[in-house]
């Protein structure tokens, strides 16, 4: 089947002009694949981490979200340890309005902001509320062993 | 003609437990046509009372009532499948009077700039563009086409997530302006 001109566009747009830390390449033999990977926030136990992730674009996307899912092995409590992310707009808050950019903006800024009051890998989020600087630690000790660039 | 209780050497009172005697036989076909119908289509589809995606299950749970009569665990399963498939699994869209009644935007009133936020193309660059707005906001334009997708399995404007089926909230009262005048003295 002929891919949608709106993906052709954002594909174009991702590579003519990339969001700062976040690369998003599809493959050739199937342009709805992405290997996308996101540099891990400042400020953030994740900085100085580069994390590789899947993107798939269904069949009815846009008007369903993109599937994504972290490949590398990440400490955060909204994101499980297959790699998948616990998002609102990934699942019941999708819009159509929304691109890919704007899907991995929102993901790094997960990484900026871990909100374990919602938390998808449980023991996690247990961790991040009862001892917050231990967890931090952690996170950013899989950060170093686990997403070195 | 010799009936299903002559032909097994049943009394033929079992008959008169069955709501209903003669019964179709089981049709899956009914089940799988029904599945390809298109899920979206609005309710002006040609078969009046298949037209939810949840009565190609009810007429699986009927078929499956059928040949299993008699079992009461799966009877059980079968009234819940009915049940639920009658239930609240509708799909939850606007109607197609909705999507007709939406207000068009002449062509004359587009100007090159205008994109549609869902296929991110310049409605110019189609000869006859055929654009609608959503009545939650002046500035909330898209291809009628684009659009029309999405408002059947939803009720929200994609750009603010406001319900577009719910009433329209009132003007804010005076009140309000008071406060904004205030505030503007304030700053």
């Amino acid at each position: 089947m002929a891919l949608p001109k709106r993906i052709i566009k954002e594909t174009e747009r991702l590579v003519a002009e990339p969001v700062p830390g976040i690369q998003a390449v599809p493959h050739d033999d199937n342009l709805r694949y992405f290997d996308v990977s996101i540099h891990g926030p400042t400020q953030s136990p994740y900085e100085g981490g580069v994390f590789k992730l899947e993107l798939f674009l269904p069949e009815d996307y846009p008007m369903t979200p993109p599937k994504i899912r972290f490949l590398t092995k990440i400490y955060h409590p909204n994101i499980d340890r297959l790699g998948r992310i616990c998002l609102d707009v990934l699942k019941a808050n999708w819009s159509p309005a929304l691109q890919i950019r704007t899907i991995l903006l929102s993901i790094q800024a997960l990484l900026g902001a871990p909100n374990p009051d919602d938390p998808l890998a449980n023991d996690v989020a247990q961790r991040w509320k009862e001892d917050e600087p231990g967890a931090i630690a952690t996170a950013r000790e899989w950060t170093q062993t686990h997403a070195a660039p | 003609m010799a009936t299903y209780e002559d032909d097994h050497n049943l009394p033929a009172s079992s008959t008169s437990l069955k709501p209903i005697p003669r019964r179709p036989r089981p049709d899956l076909s009914n089940f799988f046509s029904s599945l390809t119908l298109d899920s979206t289509t609005p309710s002006t589809s040609t078969i009046p009372s298949d037209e939810t995606p949840s009565s190609a299950f009810t007429s699986l749970a009927r078929a499956w009532q059928q040949s299993i009569e008699g079992n009461e665990v799966l009877e059980s399963l079968i009234e819940q499948l009915i049940e639920e498939a009658q239930g609240g699994t509708t799909v939850k869209g606007v109607s197609q009077e909705f999507l007709d009644g939406l207000e068009r935007i002449p062509k004359k009133e587009l100007v090159e700039a205008d994109i549609c936020p869902i296929c991110n193309t310049s409605f110019l660059l189609d000869q006859y563009p055929l654009v609608v707005r959503l009545p939650c906001h002046k500035s909330h334009a898209f291809d009628l086409e684009c659009i029309s997708p999405w408002l059947k399995l939803h009720t929200t404007c994609p750009l603010d997530r406001i319900d577009l089926t719910k009433k329209k909230t009132p003007p804010p009262p005076p009140a309000d302006e008071e406060e904004e005048d205030w505030d503007d003295n304030y700053g």
